[in-house]
């Protein structure tokens, strides 16, 4: 208890908590404007977080997770296009009551529900964390090397619709982050006598142009130049408070289950806010005993889809902390921020004196960041509802500018932003061919790791089989050949299973 | 492009980058090493290929794609308007920003890419302008003023 007061502390101290405010403000903005990531937003704030103490960094990047899974739920209940992926559940029946009249009270119970969520997802986070890093600590090269392998391959198979897709992915991450010195040696690298490509690519104008510049190369494409039609008068929206809560009173049992599905989905890596969402509903239709009412405009649906997507948030930060293993996209910018503020994520995070109040921060940080962003919504709903409708020709430019910004003043080259351009060239293509961005992201970012720790295990020991005969290691890789397997038995059997043929006449 | 296809892409480069690991400096202090500079990215391109193998027999798709007609060039050209004008306007501005400066090369490309993406009868070219110059005078004092980042000067002049 007393390093987690500690740290809501050192969140406590205004310059942390201003930035906050402005991330969950930014978040819940890019989380409400349709075609915009929550992804997206935490890279576009990074460059701005390059002058603050690393807490204020990872707060302000916190506070636009945490504001974006909120915002999405705005244009999923007011247009019936999600925010962001991770509110598509949110449209089933909150566009529905909108539609009905309700349009306060859909966006009602969203917001308290994302509170709810967010609490029900904070416990989680500040129950697993600490063991988990100590487990952690038990890691030596081989352990580590283990767990990445596993991340990969988990990630492959969840994060896209083939495993070999996103195996080739991950593996393409991995390849391209050998590109530039080798990290033992400092010896270059495929970079054919290039003085900048000898320092390799740095992690922000990859990310960038993979997540943000890609997303918006697909959304010019799908031609969404103009902003969507209202559907909901604005001066409608009046919430009532009282109500809500009684909705999510007589929902105790959604909301539970909702949040600690969306929790656990984010403790497992790679599975974000998308996955969640549409989980929890599902489960929540099963828990629910109103369950033909799903889909028309009912409460528990809205409340499912909103818990399930801001505990998911909680639940992603829990093997960032513990294991220096990003949970989803948005932890992959986390931990890259981690890095470029000298700070390096892992075990030891916790356990180190002069991280651990960082580590804690964060951990505090979130429950604040999620009361913060009740307040503001509700404070600015109707502002923020307006921004729905900010035509796309406005918008991309400006945030095209924003990313090349973002890249420039890493290390002040323009050479940085010819890197965005090229890697969002290739994230474009690759959402084009279904190959997972998530998987490449989680290679390039963890390969340097998988080699360092192999090199490290090998000079130790030689002998291959360590990394089988030690216990932690041999199950992480066991359960890493286990999802392979599992994704091609679950293949097999779907070729195997007999077709139904359709009746005729 | 075919998953294939872009298989038979990939496997040439992985043998591209196997061939040029081989040309990875050596030093003679690291020759007690069995693991030089080039294994790891040897070994992940080895697993990359059959990867890649494995996409180009059960990928779906032909290797060799048909002949686009008349309709499929036009149908294509529509969809990907935007993004083929986009890519070559963000290279031309990262490439005009040595010269230039950021200020000006940011200016300039605000208004181009809302002259492109604004629907017909938009808006007007006056407020455009107005829009894009605040917008960078803005965001260029907050980098330059508050964070004390040094954006790119004209190089030209």
């Amino acid at each position: 208890m007393e390093p987690l007061l500690a740290g809501l502390g050192a969140f406590l101290q205004p310059p942390v908590l201003i930035s906050t405010l402005i991330g969950v403000v930014a978040g819940i903005i890019v989380g409400l404007i349709p075609g915009f990531t929550i992804t997206m937003g935490v890279i576009l704030v990074l460059p701005f977080t390059f002058g603050m103490t690393p807490l204020q960094g990872i707060a302000t990047m916190m506070g636009v997770a945490v504001g974006g899974a909120s915002g999405g739920l705005i244009s999923a209940c007011l247009i019936g296009i999600p925010g962001t992926p991770s509110a598509v559940a949110t449209t089933f029946d909150g566009f529905p009551m909108a539609r009905n009249g309700e349009p306060g009270r859909a966006l009602g119970l969203g917001t308290w529900a994302s509170l709810f969520g967010g609490i029900i997802g904070w416990v989680v986070l500040a129950a697993a964390t600490p063991p988990l890093a100590e487990f952690g600590l038990k890691f030596g090269p081989w352990e580590l090397f283990s767990l990445v392998a596993f991340s990969i391959t988990m990630i492959a198979s969840l994060a896209g619709e083939s495993l070999t897709k996103g195996l080739i992915a991950g593996l393409l991450g991995i390849l391209l982050a050998t590109i530039g010195s080798d990290p033992v040696l400092n010896i270059s690298r495929f970079s054919f006598g290039n003085e900048d490509v000898e320092s390799g690519f740095d992690f922000l104008p990859v990310l960038i142009g993979l997540f943000a510049f890609s997303q918006l190369m697909t959304d010019l494409e799908r031609r969404e130049g103009e902003a969507p039609r209202v559907a909901i008068r604005l001066a409608d929206i009046r919430i009532p408070h009282l109500q809500v809560l009684r909705d999510i009173w007589n929902s105790k049992v959604v909301l539970l289950w909702s949040s600690i599905v969306g929790a656990w989905i984010g403790v497992v890596p790679a599975a974000g806010g998308s996955i969640a969402n549409v989980l929890a509903y599902d489960q929540a239709k099963k828990v629910s005993r109103h369950r033909s009412k799903f889909g028309t405009g009912h409460y528990e649906g809205i409340i499912a889809s909103e818990a399930g997507n801001n505990s998911v948030s909680a639940g992603d930060l829990v093997p960032m902390l513990a294991l220096g293993i990003p949970g989803d996209a948005v932890t992959a910018v986390m931990l890259g921020a981690l890095l470029i503020h000298g700070v390096q994520p892992g075990p030891q995070l916790m356990s180190d004196p002069r991280t651990s109040q960082l580590a804690w921060g964060v951990i505090a940080g979130y429950l604040v960041a999620t009361i913060l962003t009740l307040v503001i919504q509700f404070w600015g709903m109707r502002l923020f509802a307006r921004l729905v409708f900010v035509p796309y020709h406005v918008l991309v430019p400006g945030i095209l500018v924003l990313s090349a910004l973002g890249a420039l003043v890493l290390n002040n080259r323009v050479f940085d932003v010819f890197v965005l351009l090229g890697f969002g060239v290739l994230g474009y293509l690759m959402v084009k061919h279904q190959f997972p961005l998530a998987s490449f992201v989680l290679g390039f970012l963890l390969g340097p790791l998988a080699e360092i720790n192999l090199r490290r295990a090998l000079q130790t020991d030689p002998s291959v089989l360590e990394f089988v005969l030690r216990p932690i290691s041999g199950v992480l890789l066991l359960l890493a050949a286990l999802s392979v397997a599992y994704y091609f038995w679950v293949g097999y059997r779907r070729v195997r299973a007999p077709r139904v043929e359709p009746a005729v006449g | 492009m075919s998953d294939r296809l872009i298989a038979l892409v990939l496997v040439a480069v992985c043998g591209f980058i196997y061939w040029q690991s081989y040309a990875i400096r050596k030093p003679s202090f690291a020759a007690f090493e069995g693991f030089d500079a080039g294994t790891f990215p040897r070994a992940i391109v080895v697993v990359l290929a059959i990867f890649c193998l494995v996409l180009l027999v059960r990928g779906t798709g032909a290797l060799v794609p048909r002949r686009p007609t008349q309709d499929d060039l036009r149908r294509w050209a529509a969809r990907y308007r935007l993004p083929l004008i986009s890519l070559p306007l963000f290279a031309a501005y990262a490439a005009a920003m040595g010269a230039i400066g950021w200020f000006a090369d940011t200016a300039a490309y605000l208004i181009a890419m809302q002259l492109v993406l604004q629907p017909r009868g938009g808006g007007r070219l006056a407020i455009v302008v107005a829009g894009s110059l605040a917008f960078t005078w803005a965001l260029g004092l907050g980098f330059e003023g508050l964070l004390h980042i040094v954006l790119p000067k004209p190089g030209l002049f």
